[in-house]
């Protein structure tokens, strides 16, 4: 009966044990976040596949692909602390208008005042092998030749350059050669409320400004490698954002 | 290669037994004269199931467009997985690159690979002679599709990752699953150093000869500093090499060291190919250098060789070569 009896009380302890495991310590209340991207050339709604002109240099720019890479989003709390978002790493592809929205997943409840957005992929992802996902080199923004991930990929047509098209890869993720660049854009007067319901953080892209820095499409209409001009353009693109509105 | 060889023995000793017994025998492993490798294999869930995929994978000429060439169409068993004999190898449609495919032994300590170290991780590797036009000019989406098709690879795919989906993630973890267990460790110079061997007078003598004129750039039991030199081959760069990568016009002319492991069997030498024998390398360096802005300080005043040190290092060079790996049978073309 002894015997019995310790079993009994081991199968107790057992039980006892496994459900106090299960109970989280420490819970934090998550929501989301939209982000909305809206695309503007000067003051024109930017698309693909539509005649821009460069107010600058006058080069007409017929834009087929416009995809970039934006990652490590983070949100400025009241207590004006960063909080990272995990896991967001987003590509957007013009060609796809859902790519210009994307739900922030896991973001603590509580009121935001500023956004953080690194241009680009961190370098622990571009030296840490094979990805998957929006980071597989299936989706043609990694270069297999001088490894890493594209941050800007533009191509398209014109009457500009001799060949009649442009090719701007922006890459390059290490010391002198990095186009990756991180921007804040605060919200202003305005804040971003995560509670059971989702706030709409609207941001505005300027695609006109990767061009101010710009030579003529008739000098430069093909930059494939790492360098100052890469460069140059990475920063002028990351200028072109400006913080619009939120919905809460 | 002691590791393929226990694996060997272990399914002839085995053979009756059940297969899971010897996948479980299965491991990585290599000379405790090696540093840590950069790729450590064990790191990202290596099996033998991986492995068998990777292999098979490797030797298939699926993942070229017209299905005529596989890595090791290029990267040969008989000559340590270098390219075989022309100073380019060839690629779909009769094409040809710019530059020799060098030996991928010992992959797994290669920190930035091709000669201009452009790719700085084993897994994405193959990612670059599998899309370039002039090697197999094909895409990593079609790869897929034909994979996919296949009723061989949904076999091979689901043994290895252990679900239905094929990815491009897992093809290339597989592939370097494979060729990270591609170690050339048992040259008799690998003997010699474990105190299983020792050097004929003219070995140790070319030795001796080795450590005091080449081991500052070819240094290590790798026999390379991985580092990027102008060696001296040209006044005027048709390929700028390192410079490509970096931009920077202090790297250009310049190209990663290769090493000396079984060099006696990965000719021609340089990275187009222009040498064909260790002698007219020794040549170049001894009377050949051209001088160029780039050029390295150590070659500034060559190397200057007389005909029997010539002799005594070629003799030298010749013990690193490892005929284990060149007849290992798990590292050949699977027999289906």
């Amino acid at each position: 009966m002894k015997g019995f009896g310790l079993i009994i009380l081991g199968i107790f302890t057992v039980l006892s044990l496994t459900f106090c495991k299960k109970k989280p310590i420490n819970t934090i209340e998550t929501g989301t976040v939209t982000l909305e991207l809206s695309h503007f050339w000067e003051d024109s709604v930017f698309h693909l596949n539509e005649n821009f002109v460069n107010t600058e240099t006058a080069d007409t720019f017929n834009f087929q692909t416009f995809n970039y890479y934006i990652s490590n989003i983070q949100l400025k709390n009241a207590a004006g602390n960063w909080i990272t978002v995990p896991n967001s790493y987003y590509l957007i592809n013009l060609s796809d208008v859902s790519s210009t929205s994307m739900t922030l997943k896991s973001v603590p409840k509580g009121e935001y005042t500023a956004i953080s957005i690194l241009f680009g992929i961190d370098s622990l992802h571009n030296i840490s092998g094979a990805q998957e996902g929006v980071l597989s080199p299936i989706n043609g923004m990694f270069w297999s030749w001088n490894t890493g991930y594209i941050m800007l990929k533009m191509e398209g047509i014109t009457p500009n350059s001799s060949s009649g098209d442009f090719s701007f890869h922006l890459a390059g993720f290490e010391g002198i050669n990095s186009v990756v660049h991180r921007k804040e854009m605060s919200f202003n007067n305005e804040k971003a409320v995560v509670s059971n319901t989702s706030p709409t953080i609207n941001l505005r892209i300027n695609t006109d400004q990767v061009w101010k820095e710009s030579p003529d499409l008739a000098t430069v209409n093909f930059v494939q490698s790492v360098g100052t001009k890469a460069k140059g353009m990475a920063l002028a693109f990351t200028n072109g954002w400006t913080f619009s509105h939120i919905v809460n | 290669m002691n590791k393929l060889l226990f694996v060997f023995v272990s399914f002839v000793v085995l053979l009756s037994c059940k297969k899971e017994i010897v996948e479980n025998t299965f491991g990585f492993n290599y000379s405790s004269t090696f540093p840590v490798p950069v790729y450590n294999v064990t790191d990202h869930d290596f099996s033998y199931n991986k492995f068998n995929l990777g292999r098979t994978l490797f030797y298939d000429p699926i993942l070229s467009v017209d299905s005529t060439i596989s890595c090791g169409s290029c990267h040969e068993q008989v000559h340590a997985f270098a390219g075989h004999g022309g100073a380019l190898s060839e690629g779909v449609f009769g094409q040809f690159g710019t530059r020799n495919s060098p030996s991928i032994a010992n992959a797994a300590w290669i920190p930035n690979f091709m000669w201009d170290g452009g790719i700085n991780h084993i897994e994405v590797m193959p990612i670059a002679p599998i899309t370039n036009p002039v090697e197999m000019h094909e895409t990593l989406e079609n790869v897929l599709v034909k994979l996919k098709r296949s009723t061989k690879y949904q076999s091979l795919f689901k043994k290895a990752f252990g679900n239905e989906t094929i990815t491009d993630q897992q093809m290339l973890k597989a592939l370097s699953t494979f060729m990270a267990m591609i170690v050339s460790d048992q040259s008799k110079y690998d003997k010699v150093m474990r105190g299983e061997s020792s050097f004929s007078s003219t070995e140790q003598t070319g030795f001796n000869l080795f450590n005091q004129k080449c081991s500052s750039c070819h240094s290590g039991p790798l026999f390379t500093d991985f580092d990027y030199k102008n060696n001296g081959l040209d006044q005027t760069f048709s390929d700028i090499g390192r410079g490509l990568i970096t931009q920077n016009p202090q790297d250009y002319g310049k190209f990663k060291t290769p090493s000396l492991r079984n060099v006696e069997l990965t000719y021609p030498y340089m990275h187009d190919g222009r040498f064909y024998n260790l002698s007219q390398v020794l040549d170049h360096y001894s009377t050949g250098i051209q001088q160029s802005i780039t050029l390295d300080p150590i070659l500034q005043n060559s190397i200057p060789l007389t005909s029997s040190e010539k002799i005594a290092l070629i003799a030298f060079l010749k013990t690193l070569t490892d005929y284990e790996l060149l007849t290992n049978r798990w590292l050949s073309e699977p027999r289906n």
